[in-house]
This record gives C-alpha cells, structure tokens and sequence, in this order.
C-alpha cells in the first residue's frame, strides 16, 4: 500500500495536529518521547519535524538509528472529528546541511498550524539559536490507527513496506 | 523518587517501548499514578504481556490550543523505568524523569540551559561540512547585538545635557557636540563588548539562566554571533576609535583636560569588568558607571564647547549620573542570583532586599531634590524644573522593583520603565538647559 492510499480521515490526522508525541531510541536502546509539531502536506508520503540545534539530542539519536515513531492523539490535539489516534512506525532522516535556511521551505505548513511563528521569526535576533533548526523526514513504515480514538478495539494496520 | 501528582493536567498519556523490530513504539494509553507507582493500560494491540519487561518512557503531555490557531501553556513529562505486568496492566517504578513545564520554566530560560549543546551541535556540524556555522542574523542584527545598540542612549542624554548647559553659558557648536557624542558613543560600545567579553570568561554571563533584554549582557560570545578573539578585537578598535576622536578634541579643544577625563572615561570603561581591578565585581560598578555617564561625560561635553569646567555643569551632572547608575543597579536585580555564583558582587548582591530598595528609593529622592535644587541655587534656568514631572514614572519604577523583587521575568516592564525613566528625565534636564538659554532665562 502507498502512503497515497492512506484513508483520507489519517492523512487529515497528519495534516491537522498540532502536536505528536516523536520518539526516537537513545544509545542504551531506550525509548525517549519529546512532543513536538508535525508538517504534513496531503499526498506528499513523508512526515516532517523541524528540531532546533538547542535540542539536538534526538537528531542525534536519529543518526545513530534512524528508526523512529511518532503518535498522534487526543481529539483536541488533532483537531480532528473523527478522533481518531494514529501511531507510525518510521524511518527518519536527519538533514541539518543548512541549519540557517533549510527549514525554511517548511514555514508555509508551519504557519497553518502556528499563526504567529512570522512575528517570532521576526525577532530572529532574539533568540538566534532557536532558529537554527534541523529537519526531520520520516517515512511511514507502518501505521496503526484507532478509529474514534478508542484505544480498547483494535487498530487497523497499514504496513506501507510491502 | 516521587511521582507527580498532577496527572490530570496531561490530557495526552502514552507508554513508549522498543520493540522486537528495533522500533521505537509511542502508544496511546490509559495512566494513573499510585503510590509512587505509574500504572499503564496500552491502547489494544499492545497488550501488557507484549511490552513486559522492556524498558519504557510513561509520557504525559498537554498543549493548549489557541482559537486563532497554534498553542499555548506547554507541559510534558516523562518516566523512564522498568515494565511489570500485573494482571491486565502494567506497572512501572520511574527511575528516571525528564520533563519541561514552560509554566516553572519559561522558554527562554528553557532556550538559554540549551544553549551550550546547540554549540557542540553547530561546531560538531561545521568541521564534518567544513563550514564556520553562525546563526544567521543578518550584519546590522548582529552588530546592534553585540554592542547593545539600544543603550547608547545613556551616553547620548548626558553628551545632551553637557551641550545644554554650554548653550546656557552662551557657548555651542553642533558639529563639536556629534564629534563628542560619536567618540563617546565608541567607548561606550566599546564597553558594552568588553562587559561581555570579561562577563562570559569570568563566568557570570554563562551562570546565568535567566537573561532579560535588560539584563545578563548581551549573550553575543555564548550564542556564537562572535567569538572572543573576535569581541578582543572589536572592543579593541571601538576604544581605539573613541581614544582617536579624544585626542582631536584635546588637541584642538583643550590637551590636558580632555586627556585627563578620556583617559578616566577609558579606565572606567575597560576595568568595569576587566581584570585585576573588575570594578563591578567589587561592588565599585555602580559608582563607575554613575561617575562615567555623568560627570566624566557633562563635564567633558561642556568642556569641549567652552574650554572651560563649571560648577552648574558638574550640579547638572548629577541627577543623570544617579539615573544612569540606576539603570545597572535595577538591571542588576534579576542577575543577583548568578551574579552570586559567579562571585560577581555588585551593590544588589551585597544588600538585603530591604537595604537594595532603600538604595534605589534614596537615589531616585536624591536625583530629583538635585534637580529641584538647580534653580533655587541658581545654577541654572527654573524650565529645568520640567524634569520633576517624572517622578510619577520613578514612583512605579519603585514600585515595581518592590512587587517584582527576585523575579527576573516579571521585573521586565519595571527595568524597561526605569531606562525610559532616566532617558526621559535626562532629556528633560537637558531641554531645560536649552529652552532657558532661548528663552534667556
């Protein structure tokens, strides 16, 4: 299955959240869960996170094992009717080639999601490490979806490495 | 080690483990906690037996979505520990907990902690691309940064104040007030950066975690905007270039006594933090700056334009000069904390929080019977009066400090309102010179 034929009602889960709780695995093989905001533009088969350098650890978590994966939950967190959770198992990809500007292409999503990131940008001088970010890529893997949010049935699988 | 309490203030719970592929799994879950115990039903899929024995992350997370958009009021946190299972559920004794909650630690606290790995990052990243990595603010950004720009009014209302006095005494020529104002202002910049520089080897700058736009320098060296071969050399050519317009003025305007407070100007610029003598770390700061700012620059601007010293110039001194010390001494209040630690002991960190605001009420009262005292001694026109119609401002300053005292966040506003104090007074002042000459007064 391509991440194309992905339910519409997941891709507005990816689409709409405004937080997803992304962990990735330190060097003692533990799990290590940040919240942090999920890009997604419908179609494109790839999730995306922007990490400032001042908190680098799990962009070097991801260096060292790209496998990653990222829960969306919470209705009001999704901001989606359906309610529904949806879990990925993915593979991640750390480009931090230019820290200054790659982001950038990104901050039309991010926009739609934080309003106000243009006045914070604007006083980039301010916090000028913050805005030294890395991006994320993650591929889907697998993706497990509970309809309605109803963590007591079980999920729909969609294995997207076959 | 304990467990929160307050889980009800997560609405997102989740339990992470590795599973046999080697991934990372974040699932939804039902949490309570008990009796220092975490107790974990995994969304259906990931049943107890599945994630028993495993090492996990218990994570609890809120937002607060904003209507307009975007969010607000984060919190998260996170128990790191050993699976049991119990009957239908999982148990799990916290080991470890990583948390942020920007209601105790507010982002840019939470930022400034960071700071030293976002530098290994950046310095790490830059020798494997072979790419110097600075964060990219644009060349004005960073050198209105690294020199404090915004402060410069405080060399700017005394130079105001010196220029009206001379107008007073029948003497002014603008160009010789810019030439003034522009060699002050270098030293002053010149300062600013070695403050910085001697701040953040010596210590106190990196101690402190809580930075203002007031307060804990201007962060230039610690964020990488320069570095400190680099502050050496700036300070160096600003002093340099401010020596330089010095000694045209003395040349042309008067040797000994222009050299004599340049010199003095230039002392108390470079050892207010420099070593051996660290004036400000002597609790001698507050005196340097008061003396700097005030009578080393009145008297000197006025010196330029008549080539000559005067009682009413040194009178119309002091009130900016207390103002200007006021800044620092105020500014200092949030950094006493770190300023402690760094062994930096200016006057806040020496006084009690009674003694430190009685200083600040003393000063203030002394500012403006000064001012009062101008024209009832005649040493200058009554306009200067107009000066008083601040102490409004001055009050609230107080005010403020009181309310806000060992708050380095909430003493913003105050701080901001204390430098638009002195900035406002002192114009006044100086507005009172120069409508009293126009007027003859």
């Amino acid at each position: 299955m391509s991440m194309a034929s992905l339910p519409p009602h997941v891709e507005d889960v990816f689409e709409r959240s405004l937080v997803a709780l992304f962990t990735t695995v330190n060097s003692r093989n533990e799990p290590v869960t940040h919240p942090m905001l999920p890009l997604y533009e419908r179609g494109s088969g790839r999730i995306y996170f922007t990490s400032s350098v001042l908190f680098s650890r799990k962009l070097e978590h991801i260096k060292r094992n790209p496998k990653v994966s990222v829960l969306f939950s919470e209705r009001e967190f999704t901001r989606c009717e359906s309610g529904d959770a949806v879990l990925v198992k993915g593979t991640a990809r750390v480009d931090d080639s230019d820290p200054s500007n790659g982001w950038m292409r990104f901050l039309l999503l991010w926009r739609r999601k934080e309003p106000y990131i243009d006045a914070y940008l604007k006083q980039r001088f301010a916090f000028p490490l913050f805005w030294e970010r890395a991006v994320i890529e993650v591929r889907p893997d697998v993706v497990y979806v509970w309809r309605g949010g109803d963590i007591d049935a079980e999920p729909e699988v969609y294995d997207l490495r076959r | 080690m304990s467990v929160a309490t307050d889980q009800e203030l997560y609405e997102q719970r989740a339990i992470s483990f590795v599973d046999d592929d080697g991934y990372p799994v974040t699932v939804p879950a039902r949490v309570s906690v008990e009796d220092g115990e975490i107790k974990v039903r995994p969304a259906k899929g990931f049943d107890p037996p599945k994630i028993a024995g495993r090492r996990v992350n218990v994570v609890l997370n809120h937002i607060t979505p904003l209507a307009g958009g975007g969010y607000t009021d984060r919190r998260y946190i996170a128990f790191t520990g050993q699976a049991a299972a119990e009957g239908d559920q999982l148990v799990v004794r916290p080991e470890r907990t990583y948390r942020w909650n920007e209601r105790e630690v507010p982002f840019p606290e939470y930022v400034e902690v960071s700071t030293p790995r976002a530098r290994r990052y950046l310095e790490a990243l830059g020798k494997r691309l072979g790419v110097d990595f600075k964060p990219a603010i644009g060349a004005f950004w960073r050198f209105f940064r690294v020199v404090r720009f915004p402060f410069l009014i405080a060399t700017a209302v005394p130079v105001a104040i010196g220029g009206g006095v001379a107008l007073y005494h029948g003497s002014f020529d603008l160009v010789l007030l810019l030439l003034t104002f522009l060699g002050l202002a270098l030293i002053h910049m010149g300062l600013n950066v070695a403050n910085d520089y001697f701040d953040t080897v010596l210590g106190a700058d990196p101690a402190n975690r809580r930075p203002t736009p007031f307060s804990g320098g201007s962060r230039s060296i610690l964020y990488g905007l320069i570095s400190e071969s680099g502050a050496r050399a700036l300070y160096a050519s600003l002093f340099g270039s401010g020596v330089a317009i010095g000694l045209y003025l003395a040349l042309t305007r008067g040797l000994l006594p222009i050299l004599g407070l340049t010199a003095l100007g230039l002392f108390l610029a470079y050892f207010y933090t420099a070593p051996p003598i660290k004036l400000a770390y002597r609790g001698l700061g507050e005196l340097a700056v008061g003396t700097g700012f005030g009578p080393v620059i009145v008297m000197g601007t006025y010196f330029v334009q008549t080539q000559r010293f005067s009682l009413d110039a040194l009178v119309a001194s002091i009130p900016i000069g207390l103002l200007i010390m006021l800044i620092l001494y105020v500014n200092e209040i949030p950094d006493a904390e770190f300023d402690r630690i760094a062994g930096k002991r200016q006057l806040v960190t020496r006084f009690s929080r009674e003694q430190a605001l009685a200083f600040l009420a003393g000063s203030l009262a002394a500012t403006y019977s000064v001012i009062a005292l101008i024209p009832v001694l005649r040493l200058g026109p009554p306009t200067v009066l107009v000066a008083l119609a601040t102490i409004p401002l001055a009050v609230k300053v107080y005010q403020g400090a009181r309310s806000n005292f060992g708050k380095q966040y909430e003493m913003i506003p105050t701080m901001s309102l204390n430098v638009n104090n002195a900035a406002i007074t002192g114009a006044l002042i100086a507005a009172g010179y120069f409508v009293g000459a126009l007027l003859g007064l």
